[in-house]
């Protein structure tokens, strides 16, 4: 598994970002630098296998621009000397919801520059939004907090969310529901984010799991039916629930070769602590 | 005989239920002799196999002790009962069993129960213990020790925050040892950013976690400003870590956890002064001896501007 939403996007050299990637991925969140052409194959899998997964493709403007798709957004943020791209979702008026990872980590502690670009579709986005405040939800699931940020253990408590002065989408926002068992059973679910292995990240992406998810350890769920991209984290997991789509996850991890991917499910604590964000 | 482990947690229930009325209505003692009943009950059931697993003892999303032991989910409700009902019991009963507990867990929840009972100064001799002697064991409950960590921020004491920077370097506890340094500084920012100034080796291998505890600075306390501005002045701190304490004024991060000391998080955090913030970033831009953060301090006051 590796963390998401730690795609470094300008601001540093690419060559630079290209020399430092093996050692600062490996040691950290180990995020893909370098696009890669294809799917990579499992050990023992074969080209054409791994070309046939399930992978995130990128929503029409049509699709897009239906609510609550389109309060999905890009995050940017800086951490340490780099500038990221992650993924959000505006789950209130004034507040998006997004990985963990995305605004803090134990080393070079809260991320700076929070910016959210709502409905963010090639070159153009609805709005764009500086944070003002930035919160992670760090829950009972601390119990498990590990060091290796690629571990079941890290992703349990990794969720957050950025507070907003202004309303991103005057004042509209994706329902959302703290319901984990909406991850399991026959449903209709859509992982979204702006992926940067094979697309350029300046489009949202989506991709249907085709089965239910494993919870694996407290709030963290994975699914092997669906692969997601780096810059995808912290974007929405929707279930269908009646004729509606609600925001039930977020996106967190994804395994290197794109066969498996992870999620942090909504508790009923978080949405409460939500109502708390100004 | 051994019970069935689904009757427990309602006999548990049920003892407490019979117990509330004395505990209200009685003074200290009854309430004592009521928590030593359920105690001594909770004792006599046998106990299953607890492990030393990370969910082996966990907290539910309200708080309250979730675990196979009947004896620590004792401990932690007739804790709360007391807490509400008879806090001077709470503390006579818990300054009484305390010496007598051996378990990290059982010694973490009875700590908790000093804490609440307004006995500060020995609930902080647990939890400092905890991270010390606990902490370095082979097999750690990592319940203790995550939960010692939850009551340095109930209990607010940046004495403890070389205890905090040891496990930085555990690896077991490294994250929740970041996350409660921060949480600390936002519980007690003035007395971690003294300490912090009076101790320069204090998190000088971690300099941009240590920029984040400045960042929690309220400048309308006129202390915490003169702190701030003490640590822009320190020659030993790196340039990037004070210009993210500078960017970190704009957009203030904090940590939510559910807590046994301090519960799931009830209250958001006060409204920052953002106008003494940037009155006061203003009064850089003229300062000289400020002037390589000049570019962040403007990057700041935008950040602000914007919002």
């Amino acid at each position: 598994m590796t963390a998401l939403g730690r795609w470094p996007l300008r601001g540093m050299a690419a060559g630079l970002a290209l020399w430092m990637g093996a050692a600062f991925a490996g040691e950290r969140y180990r995020t893909p630098f370098l696009k890669a052409p294809v799917p990579i194959p499992a050990p023992g899998e074969t080209a054409a296998a791994a070309a046939a997964r399930n992978l995130p493709e990128p929503l029409s403007r049509e699709e897009f621009s239906q609510s609550p798709f389109s309060m999905m957004g890009k995050l940017t943020f800086r951490s340490g000397a780099f500038i990221y791209d992650g993924s959000a979702t505006l789950v209130r008026p004034k507040v998006a919801l997004t990985a963990g990872h995305n605004l803090w980590d134990p080393r070079d502690g809260w991320s700076v520059g929070v910016r959210f670009d709502r409905a963010k579709y090639g070159g153009e986005e609805a709005s764009s939004t500086p944070a003002r405040e930035i919160y992670l939800y760090s829950s009972r699931y601390m119990d498990f907090a590990s060091r290796n940020p690629s571990s079941a253990r890290a992703f349990a408590w990794d969720v957050g969310w950025v507070v907003f002065s202004r309303r991103p989408a005057r004042g509209k926002a994706a329902p959302m529901s703290a319901a984990a068992g909406k991850l399991r059973g026959a449903r209709e679910w859509r992982a979204m984010g702006y992926g940067q292995d094979f697309h350029s990240g300046a489009l949202p992406l989506s991709v249907a799991p085709t089965a239910g998810f494993r919870r694996v350890l407290g709030a963290y769920f994975e699914n092997a039916t669906y692969g997601t991209e780096g810059g995808m984290s912290g974007g929405p997991v929707f279930v269908k629930s009646g004729t509606r789509w609600v925001v039930v996850a977020v996106v967190v991890s994804g395994y290197a070769d794109y066969s498996a991917s992870g999620v942090r499910a909504l508790e009923p604590g978080l949405v409460r602590a939500l109502k708390f964000a100004r | 005989m051994t019970p069935r482990w689904s009757l427990v947690p309602a006999a548990l229930a049920a003892m407490i239920f019979f117990v509330k009325d004395p505990i209200r209505a009685g003074g200290p003692d009854a309430g004592v002799s009521s928590a030593k009943e359920v105690l001594a009950w909770a004792g006599g059931v046998l106990k299953k196999s607890r492990s030393q697993a990370a969910d082996g003892v966990m907290l539910d999303e309200s708080g309250n002790v979730r675990s196979s032991d009947v004896r620590l989910v004792a401990l932690d409700r007739v804790g709360r009962q007391l807490r509400g009902d008879n806090p001077t019991a709470l503390g006579q009963w818990s300054l009484e069993i305390v010496g007598s507990l051996t378990d990290p867990d059982e010694r973490v929840i009875a700590a908790r129960n000093l804490a609440w009972s307004g006995h500060r100064a020995e609930a902080a001799k647990i939890v400092r213990e905890i991270l010390t002697t606990e902490a370095g064991r082979e097999a750690p409950s990592r319940f203790a020790v995550v939960q010692a960590m939850d009551g340095v921020v109930y209990l607010g004491d940046a004495s403890l925050l070389p205890e905090i920077e040891a496990l930085l370097e555990n690896a077991e506890f490294e994250v929740v040892a970041a996350q409660t340094l921060d949480r600390l500084a936002d519980a007690a920012p003035s007395a971690v950013m003294t300490s912090l100034n009076r101790h320069p080796t204090w998190l000088r291998d971690r300099p941009m976690l240590r920029a984040d505890c400045f960042a929690k600075a309220d400048f309308s306390d006129v202390p915490q400003r003169a702190e701030f501005e003490r640590y822009l002045l320190r020659e030993d701190v790196p340039v990037s870590a004070k210009e993210k304490a500078i960017l970190g004024l704009a957009q203030r991060g904090h940590i939510l956890m559910v807590g046994l000391f301090t519960g799931p998080p009830d209250a958001g955090f006060p409204e920052q002064n953002r106008s003494g913030t940037a009155k006061a970033l203003s009064e850089w831009l003229s300062r000289d001896d400020l002037q390589t953060l000049h570019s962040a301090v403007c990057e700041c006051l935008e950040w602000l501007d914007a919002n």
